[in-house]
C-alpha cells in the first residue's frame, strides 16, 4: 500500500515531458478475461506509473522515447513485466493488452468461482451475461459508491424497477416491470424469507442495510428450479461471503435530514409502552380498567439534535488452509426523518351527479426515528474438494418511533372562510413498531463421480415478526367561529389504543440434484429438485376505545381540564377489547414442489427447459366461534383449506453472437392471494361493507421475453429487451353484488395484460462511466367500480360498471441515468444519479373515475468518496437534492372544489395529496484493511 | 259421599292451579353464564316473566310472539345480551298491558337515575336479511346499546357492523328486499348510542316516545339506503345528536324515502358539539320530507350535507327557542341549514311563539336529559300549534291497500294532523260547553253502524281505530248533519273505538264491538 502511495506521489512530480510519446493499454485477468480495476502499471526506469480505471485501461502520457520495463501488479495476481521500446513505434499508439495470472499462493484449490469476489461490477456484468435467465445485477461496489443507504434505493436504479413508497407506515417495496408488489418475491441468498407485513407477503426492503449486501440480483424470467409465484420477477439479495483473506471493514457516518431544520423533532417515551394489551396479559374475560393503560407514552418531547448515525463493521477470514471461511458483519443505523404532507379527503356524492367533492384538508407532519440493527454471520467449510457446507444466520431488527401530528379541517358545509367559521380536529398519533426477521440456513454442496453429479440441499428456518404495541391516537376539537378558537374538547368518539402483531414462521427444505455431462459435443445438465415449505401465519389486532371523562357531559377542555395528554382521564367503551375483527386470523401455507430441468449447450445455442409441478395448500382458521352458533348457521365457523396444483413449464433459449447474445424465454408463473384476501371477513364499519372472498383463485400468467445483449468490451454493454405477460385471474379489488343485493367491496379475479420493452446500457471511459436504463410498459386490466343514479323511486340506484385501467403501481416510463467518476490516481469516486418515473395509479378506488394517480417525478442524488492511505476513506452522500414532491391526483374536476386552498387553479384534475421528505446528507468515514 | 267431595275439591284445585299457572308463568331462557346463545320460538304467553340469561336467537323460518303484559328481564349484564332475529318477531303489547324489556333490578346500577343514565347493560335486537317481519306494539325498552364483545353473536354472525367494540342500537333492521317493520306506541330510553338503525325495509314508526338516549353520540332514528318509511306522531326528548338521521348511503336499493310528520322534538342535539348535532339531518342522496313537526329548544332546524336528493324538503314546521342562541341556530343560515319553508312558524327573539303545552317548563336546561314523567306535551286549547300544519302530505303507507301487512293485518300510517306536533289538543274541561254528544247503534254490530249527532254540532269527520290503535275507517261528516251510517262489514271481529272529530279538532270517542 505504501508502495502505491509512493508511486502516486511520484507521479505528481513527474509531469514534465520531452518529445512525448504515450503508452496505453488494458490489463485483464488471464483466466476470465475480465478487465482489472486498480491494477498498478509502473514504468520501472522512471519510477512513474498509473493505475487502471473502471474499464481496466490505463494511459501514460508524455513519455520520453526510450526502452522501458513495464511491470503490472494487482492484489491476488502475479506481477507481470514486459519490455517496451517506444522508439520502435510511431506516434500511433498501440494498445497493449497485458494479462495477469492468479497468484496461486493466495487462492484455494477448490474452484475459483466458489470464492471469487462477486462484489465487483465486473462480476455483475459477467453474471448478467452468463445467467440462464434474464438477470440484472448490482454489485456491492456499485452500492457502496451510490448515494443509497438502503437496499430499496439501490434497487430503484436497476432496469425496470421502481419503488412503492405509498405505504402509510413508510415502508418501501420493489415494483418490477411496472407490476404491483404482489407480483414479485424477495430472496435472501436464494432462499425465500417470510414477510413482516400484516396481510400480505411483501418484503419491506427497509430492513436490509446496504452495507451487508454483496450483490443484488433481479431476475426477470424464471427457470423451473425457481419458485413460481413471481410473475414480474424475483429480487435476490446476496449477503456478503467470507473473503479470501483477512478482511476488516468498518464505517461510521453521520448525517442530517434538512427537513428537520424547520421542524423540531417530536418523539415520545416508548419505554413506557406495554408490549401486550390487557386482554393478552389478563385473559379473554378480563375487563380492562383505565389504570391498565399507560400514560407516559402519550406525551411528546423534543429531541434537540436529531443526527443520523450509521455504524458498520465486518470481519472475515479463512482458516485451516482456507477451507473454513467465516464472515461476521454488523450494522446499526439510527436515522431521523420527517415528512410533510398535505392530504385531501374526498367523497363521491351519493346522487346522480356523482359529484367528486373534497371533504377534508389535513396538514400532517410525521417525525420518524428508525433504528435498524443487522447481524449477518456466514460460515462455510470445505470438507474436501467436492463437498462443502455453509451455515448462515441473519437477524434484522428494526424499531420505528413515529409521531404524527395532524391538523384536520372539514371542508364540508362547516367551512366558511368569510365568517371565520370552520370545524376541525387536531390528532396526535404515537406509533411504535418493532419488526424482526431471523433467518437461518444450513446448506450443503456435494459433488460425486468426478463432478458429474452435484447435490445441494438447504434446510431453512425463518421467522418474521411485526409488532405495533399501543398505537395511541388522541383527537381534540379545533373549531373556529368568527375567527375565534372555540373551547377544545377531547373528541367524544374517543381515543383508540391498539395492539397489532403478526408473525410468519417458515420451515423449508430445498434439495437439488444435477447431472452434468458432455453429450454430442455439447454440455448437458439435467437437474431435478424438491421443495418443501410449511408456513404459519398469525395475525392479531386488539382495539380499545377510550372515552374521555369530564366533569359535565364528558367534556374535557384543553387548557382547563388538561394540558398534557397524560392528564386526561378515560373510561373504556369496550373493556374486553375488540379482538374479533378482520385482521385477527390464523393462516397457513404449505408448498410442495418438484421440478425437472434440462440444459443443453452447444455453441452457439443454449437451451434450458423444464417443468415445475407445484402444489400449494393455503388455508385459514378463525378463532372466534361457538358451538351453538355453528349449529344455527352451518358454515358460519370459518376454517378452510384450499388446494391448488399447477404444472408450470418454462423454456429459455440463448443464442451467442460475437460480443453478444440473444435470449428468449417463456415461462408460466402464479400469484397467490394475500392471507386476508381469502378469509371471509366482513368489515361493515364504513359506508359499504368490505368482505373477503374465500373462493378467490390464484392468478396464472404466461410470460414471454426476448432480450438482445451486446458487449463491445468486457465491461460495456447494451441491452434491449421486450416482454409480454398475459395474466388470467389477476387479483384486484372491486365491487360485487352479493345474493342479497348488497354491493360489497371485495377481491375479484380479472384478466390483465402487461407488455413493454427496456433498454439498458453501460459504458466506461477510463475515468468516467455512464449507466442508463429506460423501460416502457403498458398494462391493462378491468375492475368493477360503482356509480349512483337516483331519482327513480324503487329502482336500483347503485350501479356497478367495469372500467379498464392500467395496473396499480405501473409507470409507463421509467428512466435512470447514473454518471460515475473514478480516478484511482486521486482515490476519488463520485456518482450522480437521476431517475424519472412517469405517472402511475397509486391506489385503486371503488368509485368510477376516482383512482389515485401519482404524478411523475424526477429524483437527483449524488455521492462522493475520497480514499486515503491505510484504507481510510471519507465519503459524503446526498439524497433527493431536488426535494421532489410526491403528488397524488384524481382524473376528475368539479368547479365546487376550486374554492378550496391549493385548488384555485384546478382544471382537469384534482390534487388529493402533496408530500415531501426533504434532502438528506450523510458524511462518513470508512476503513478497510 | 266423601269420595265425590274429594273429587270435586281436587278438580277445583287443579282448575285453580292451572289458571294460576297460566297467568303467572316464569320462563327461564338460558343458563347463567351463557353458552353462546339459546334458540327460542313460539310464544311467550300473556303476563309471563321471562328471565334471560343468555343471548336469544330466533332461527330463520321461525318466529317468536311476545304477548301483552310480558316482562322480559335480562339477568346477565356482562354478556351484553343480544336478541338475534333471523326469523320474525311479534311484540304485541297493549295500552293497558304493555311489554317491558328491562334488566333485573339488582343489576341496574344506582347512579343510572343521576350521573350515568346510559349504562349499556345489554346489546340490542339485531335482525338479519332473513328476517321478514317485525311488529312491535306497546313495548318499553331500556338500558340497551352496550358495545359488542368478541363473542357477541351479532359479530360472530356478521350482523350490523360485524366487529367487536361497536355500540349497538335497540334495533337493527336490514331487509331491504322484502322486510316489513311496524313499531308503534312504544318507548325507548337510556340507550348508549343510536336508537333504531334501519338499513332497508318498509317501515311505519309512529306514536313512540324516545327519550334520554345517547351518551357521547347517537341518533334516535337512523335510516340508510333501502328504507321506505313513514315516521310520525313520535316524541323525542334529549337525543344526543339527531332525532332523525336520514341517509341514502349504503349502496342498496331502493333509494331511501322518509316522510317525517307530526313529531315533537325537544332538547335534542345539544350534548354533541359538532355541526351534525341537531334535530333532523338529510344526507347522501336521501329523499327526506319533514312536516308538521314541533322543534322545541333544539340545537338546529333541518340540516343537510348539501347532497340530499333535490326532492327533500321541509315545511309547516314550528320552531321555539327559549334562548336567543337557540333562536339564532334555527334561523341564521349556518352552513347546511335548510331554508325555512313558506309556512314555517319561527320567531326571531327568545321566547317567541310559546306553544302553550299542558306541562313543560320551557326554561329547562338544554343539556338536561332526564325525562320527568309528569310532563305533558299536549297543546292546550287555543295553542298556536293548532291549524299550523298541513294534511297535503303524500305518505308512503297512507292509503288502504298500500299499507304494511303483517299477520293479515294491514297497518297504515296515521293521517297527518293540522295541529303541529305529535299530540292532539287536550280535551280536559274544554268540551263541556259544546253539544258534542252522539249515539251509536246497534252495539254489537255486524254490517252497518248508525251514528246520531246533536243538532248544531260542529263535527267534521269520523275515525275508527281497532284494538291496536290502527285506524281502519276515516270518513268525513257533512256539515250540520245529524245522522249518518258507517259500513263495518269488512272489519274483523273485535273491539273498536269510534271518534268524532270536531271543527276545533277536539274529539269525542265511544267503543263498539264488531261481531
Amino acid at each position: 500500500m505504501t508502495k502505491y502511495l509512493f508511486i502516486l506521489l511520484l507521479s505528481f512530480t513527474f509531469t514534465i515531458s520531452l518529445s512525448a510519446s504515450k503508452i496505453k493499454g488494458v490489463i485483464i485477468d488471464k483466466e476470465t478475461n475480465e478487465p482489472l480495476i486498480g491494477a498498478i502499471v509502473k514504468i520501472n526506469e522512471l519510477n512513474t506509473g498509473t493505475v487502471t480505471g473502471l474499464d481496466g485501461s490505463f494511459k501514460i502520457k508524455h513519455l520520453p522515447k526510450g526502452v522501458y520495463t513495464i511491470s503490472v501488479t494487482h492484489i491476488g495476481y502475479e506481477t507481470s513485466t514486459m519490455q517496451l521500446n517506444t522508439e520502435e513505434k510511431d506516434e500511433k499508439e498501440d494498445e497493449l493488452i497485458i494479462s495477469l495470472g492468479p497468484n496461486t499462493k493466495s487462492l484455494h484449490e477448490v474452484e475459483v468461482v466458489g470464492h471469487a469476489d462477486k462484489s465487483t461490477e465486473v462480476s455483475a456484468r459477467l453474471s448478467e451475461r452468463e445467467s440462464p435467465n434474464l438477470l440484472n445485477v448490482t454489485s456491492a461496489s456499485a452500492i457502496q459508491l451510490s448515494p443509497d443507504m438502503e437496499v430499496a434505493s439501490v434497487i430503484q436504479r436497476m432496469s425496470g424497477v421502481t419503488l412503492d413508497r405509498s405505504s402509510s407506515k413508510g415502508n418501501e417495496y420493489a415494483i418490477l416491470r411496472g407490476m404491483d408488489k404482489r407480483y414479485s418475491y424477495t430472496l435472501v441468498n436464494g432462499i425465500k424469507i417470510p414477510s413482516t407485513d400484516d396481510r400480505h407477503r411483501y418484503i419491506n426492503l427497509d430492513i436490509f442495510p446496504s452495507d451487508l449486501v454483496d450483490r443484488i440480483e433481479v431476475s426477470k424470467a424464471l427457470t423451473p428450479n425457481m419458485e413460481s409465484d413471481a410473475i414480474a420477477g424475483a429480487v435476490n439479495i446476496v449477503m456478503k461471503n467470507a473473503p479470501d483473506k483477512l478482511l476488516i471493514k468498518a464505517n461510521i457516518s453521520s448525517g442530517y435530514n434538512t427537513i428537520l431544520h424547520d421542524h423540531p423533532f417530536r418523539s415520545f417515551n416508548s419505554d413506557a409502552i406495554s408490549l401486550l394489551s390487557p386482554y393478552e396479559i389478563n385473559g379473554k374475560e378480563y375487563d380492562a380498567k383505565p389504570s391498565d393503560f399507560t400514560k407516559a407514552n402519550l406525551d411528546n418531547n423534543i429531541i434537540k439534535l436529531p443526527v443520523n448515525t450509521i455504524v458498520g463493521f465486518a470481519i472475515g477470514n479463512r482458516f485451516f488452509e482456507k477451507r473454513l471461511g467465516w464472515i461476521l458483519a454488523l450494522n446499526y443505523n439510527n436515522t431521523y426523518r420527517g415528512k410533510s404532507s398535505l392530504i385531501f379527503d374526498s367523497e363521491q356524492a351519493n346522487n346522480s351527479t356523482n359529484q367528486f367533492s373534497l371533504t377534508e384538508i389535513e396538514r400532517r407532519f410525521d417525525y420518524r426515528q428508525q433504528e435498524n440493527m443487522g447481524i449477518h454471520n456466514k460460515i462455510d467449510f470445505d470438507i474436501n474438494r467436492t463437498n462443502s457446507i455453509k451455515a448462515y444466520l441473519a437477524y434484522f431488527n428494526n424499531q420505528i418511533k413515529q409521531n404524527r401530528e395532524s391538523d384536520i379541517t372539514s371542508l364540508k358545509y362547516s367551512w366558511v372562510p368569510t365568517t371565520g367559521t370552520s370545524e376541525g380536529y387536531i390528532e396526535n398519533r404515537n406509533y411504535y413498531n418493532i419488526t424482526s426477521l431471523l433467518t437461518t440456513t444450513l446448506q450443503g454442496d456435494h459433488g460425486f463421480f468426478n463432478q458429474h453429479l452435484h447435490l445441494n440441499w438447504s434446510v431453512v428456518y425463518s421467522k418474521a415478526t411485526n409488532q405495533t404495541p399501543d398505537l395511541s391516537t388522541i383527537t381534540y376539537d379545533n373549531f373556529f367561529k368568527n375567527s375565534q378558537r372555540q373551547p377544545q374538547f377531547v373528541n367524544f368518539s374517543g381515543s383508540t389504543r391498539e395492539w397489532f402483531h403478526n408473525s410468519d414462521l417458515d420451515k423449508a427444505f430445498y434439495g437439488n440434484i444435477k447431472y452434468v455431462d458432455k453429450v454430442f459435443g455439447g454440455n448437458l445438465e439435467i437437474s431435478t429438485g424438491y421443495l418443501y415449505r410449511d408456513k404459519i401465519r398469525n395475525s392479531f389486532v386488539n382495539t380499545y376505545t377510550l372515552i374521555p371523562v369530564g366533569p359535565v357531559n364528558e367534556r374535557t377542555e384543553k387548557g382547563v381540564d388538561w394540558t398534557n395528554y397524560s392528564d386526561i382521564n378515560w373510561t373504556i367503551k369496550n373493556p374486553k377489547g375488540a379482538v374479533n375483527q378482520p385482521g385477527t386470523f390464523n393462516a397457513y401455507e404449505n408448498d410442495r414442489a418438484v421440478y425437472g430441468m434440462i440444459q443443453y449447450q452447444i455453441h452457439p445455442i443454449r437451451i434450458i427447459g423444464g417443468l415445475r409441478h407445484e402444489q400449494a395448500n393455503q388455508g385459514y382458521d378463525l378463532e372466534f366461534h361457538n358451538a351453538f352458533l355453528d349449529k344455527i348457521r352451518p358454515g358460519n365457523y370459518q376454517k378452510k383449506d384450499n388446494k391448488h396444483i399447477y404444472n408450470l413449464p418454462s423454456v429459455n433459449i440463448e443464442y451467442t453472437l460475437q460480443n453478444g447474445n440473444i435470449k428468449g424465454s417463456y415461462y408460466k408463473a402464479i400469484n397467490k392471494p394475500g392471507f386476508l384476501e381469502i378469509v371471509p371477513f366482513v368489515d361493515n364499519r364504513g359506508e359499504f361493507a368490505i368482505v373477503g372472498n374465500d373462493s378467490l383463485r390464484n392468478a396464472v400468467a404466461e410470460n414471454y421475453d426476448i432480450r438482445y445483449q451486446y458487449y463491445p468490451t468486457q465491461l460495456d454493454q447494451i441491452l434491449i429487451g421486450g416482454f409480454y405477460k398475459k395474466i388470467t385471474d389477476a387479483i384486484e379489488e372491486g365491487f360485487k353484488k352479493d345474493n342479497h343485493g348488497n354491493n360489497n367491496l371485495t377481491f375479484l379475479n380479472s384478466n390483465a395484460l402487461v407488455y413493454g420493452f427496456e433498454v439498458d446500457g453501460v459504458k466506461f471511459f477510463r475515468e468516467i462511466g455512464v449507466k442508463f436504463n429506460y423501460t416502457w410498459s403498458h398494462s391493462q386490466t378491468t375492475s368493477n367500480k360503482k356509480y349512483i343514479q337516483n331519482g327513480i323511486v324503487n329502482k336500483d340506484s347503485t350501479y356497478i360498471t367495469a372500467a379498464t385501467r392500467p395496473l396499480a403501481g405501473q409507470s409507463e416510463h421509467i428512466a435512470n441515468i447514473s454518471l460515475l467518476y473514478k480516478s484511482s490516481n486521486n482515490g476519488l469516486n463520485a456518482q450522480l444519479a437521476m431517475s424519472y418515473n412517469s405517472d402511475r395509479i397509486i391506489r385503486v378506488s371503488p368509485d368510477l373515475n376516482a383512482d389515485r394517480w401519482e404524478k411523475g417525478f424526477f429524483q437527483l442524488d449524488c455521492s462522493a468518496e475520497k480514499n486515503f492511505k491505510s484504507g481510510l476513506s471519507i465519503f459524503i452522500k446526498a439524497r433527493n437534492l431536488l426535494n421532489s414532491h410526491n403528488i397524488w391526483y384524481v382524473k376528475q374536476h368539479d368547479e365546487s372544489n376550486n374554492k378550496f386552498p391549493y385548488h384555485e387553479n384546478d382544471k382537469i384534475t384534482t390534487i388529493v395529496r402533496n408530500e415531501y421528505t426533504g434532502s438528506s446528507i450523510l458524511v462518513g468515514l470508512r476503513y478497510k484493511l | 259421599m266423601k269420595t265425590t267431595t274429594k273429587k270435586v275439591f281436587l278438580s277445583a284445585m287443579t282448575i285453580a292451579l292451572s289458571l294460576f299457572a297460566v297467568q303467572a308463568g316464569t320462563i327461564t331462557v338460558g343458563t347463567p353464564g351463557g353458552a353462546g346463545g339459546v334458540e327460542v320460538k313460539g310464544t311467550w304467553t300473556k303476563g309471563s316473566t321471562v328471565i334471560v340469561n343468555d343471548h336469544v336467537i330466533i332461527q330463520a323460518g321461525q318466529s317468536l310472539t311476545i304477548e301483552d303484559g310480558v316482562t322480559v328481564e335480562i339477568a346477565d349484564t356482562t354478556l351484553k345480551i343480544e336478541f338475534i332475529v333471523l326469523g320474525n318477531l311479534y311484540c304485541k303489547g297493549t295500552a293497558n298491558s304493555p311489554i317491558n324489556i328491562t334488566v333485573s333490578a339488582n343489576k341496574i346500577p344506582s347512579n343510572v337515575a343521576t350521573t350515568r343514565p346510559f349504562p349499556g347493560l345489554w346489546g340490542g335486537i339485531m335482525c338479519d336479511l332473513t328476517c321478514k317481519e317485525v311488529l312491535m306494539l306497546h313495548t318499553n325498552i331500556k338500558y340497551y346499546g352496550a358495545a359488542t364483545t368478541n363473542n357477541s353473536p351479532s359479530v360472530l354472525l356478521k350482523l350490523y357492523k360485524a366487529a367487536a367494540g361497536e355500540t349497538v342500537p335497540f334495533m337493527n333492521f336490514r331487509n331491504h328486499v322484502d322486510g316489513k317493520l311496524v313499531v308503534m306506541n312504544s318507548t325507548f330510553s337510556n340507550g348508549v348510542d343510536d336508537g333504531i338503525y334501519i338499513e332497508g325495509g318498509k317501515v311505519i314508526f309512529a306514536y313512540n316516545k324516545v327519550y334520554q338516549n345517547g351518551s357521547t353520540g347517537g341518533d334516535a332514528t337512523n335510516l340508510k339506503a333501502g328504507t321506505i318509511a313513514d315516521l310520525c306522531y313520535n316524541m323525542y326528548y334529549s337525543q344526543n345528536t339527531n332525532a332523525f338521521k336520514l341517509s341514502n348511503s349504503g349502496s342498496r336499493s331502493p333509494q331511501c324515502v322518509a316522510v317525517v310528520y307530526n313529531n315533537t322534538i325537544v332538547n335534542t342535539g345539544w350534548r354533541r358539539p359538532t355541526i351534525k348535532g341537531g334535530s333532523v339531518w338529510y344526507e347522501a342522496g336521501v329523499v327526506g320530507k319533514t312536516y308538521n313537526t314541533l322543534f322545541l329548544n333544539c340545537r338546529y332546524g333541518i340540516k343537510t350535507d348539501g347532497k340530499a336528493d333535490a326532492a327533500s324538503t321541509g315545511d309547516y314546521n314550528y320552531y321555539y327557542g327559549n334562548t336567543q342562541n337557540t333562536v339564532n341556530n334555527f334561523n341564521t343560515p349556518t352552513p347546511g341549514l335548510l331554508a325555512h319553508g313558506a309556512n314555517d312558524v319561527y320567531g326571531t327573539t327568545a321566547g317567541a311563539n310559546d306553544p302553550m303545552l299542558v306541562n313543560y317548563p320551557l326554561s329547562t336546561d338544554t343539556l338536561n336529559s332526564k325525562f320527568d314523567m309528569s310532563w305533558d306535551f299536549h297543546p292546550k286549547s287555543g295553542s298556536p300549534l293548532i291549524n299550523k300544519g298541513t294534511t297535503a302530505i303524500t305518505r308512503n303507507f297512507g292509503t288502504a291497500g298500500s299499507g304494511i301487512t303483517i299477520q293479515s293485518v294491514e297497518y297504515l300510517s296515521p293521517a297527518p294532523s293540522t295541529t303541529v306536533g305529535a299530540f292532539a289538543v287536550s280535551t280536559v274541561g274544554v268540551n263541556d260547553l259544546k253539544t258534542n254528544q252522539f249515539g251509536i247503534f246497534p252495539n254489537p254490530v255486524s254490517t252497518t253502524l248508525n251514528i246520531t249527532l246533536d243538532s248544531n254540532n260542529s263535527a267534521k269527520s269520523l275515525v275508527v281505530y281497532n284494538e291496536t290503535g290502527v285506524k281502519v275507517i276515516d270518513q268525513l261528516i257533512d256539515y250540520n248533519s245529524t245522522s249518518l251510517t258507517v259500513p263495518v262489514a269488512h272489519l274483523n271481529a273485535g273491539v273498536y273505538t269510534l271518534s268524532i272529530i270536531y271543527s276545533d279538532n277536539s274529539q269525542n270517542s265511544k267503543t263498539f264491538i264488531k261481531e
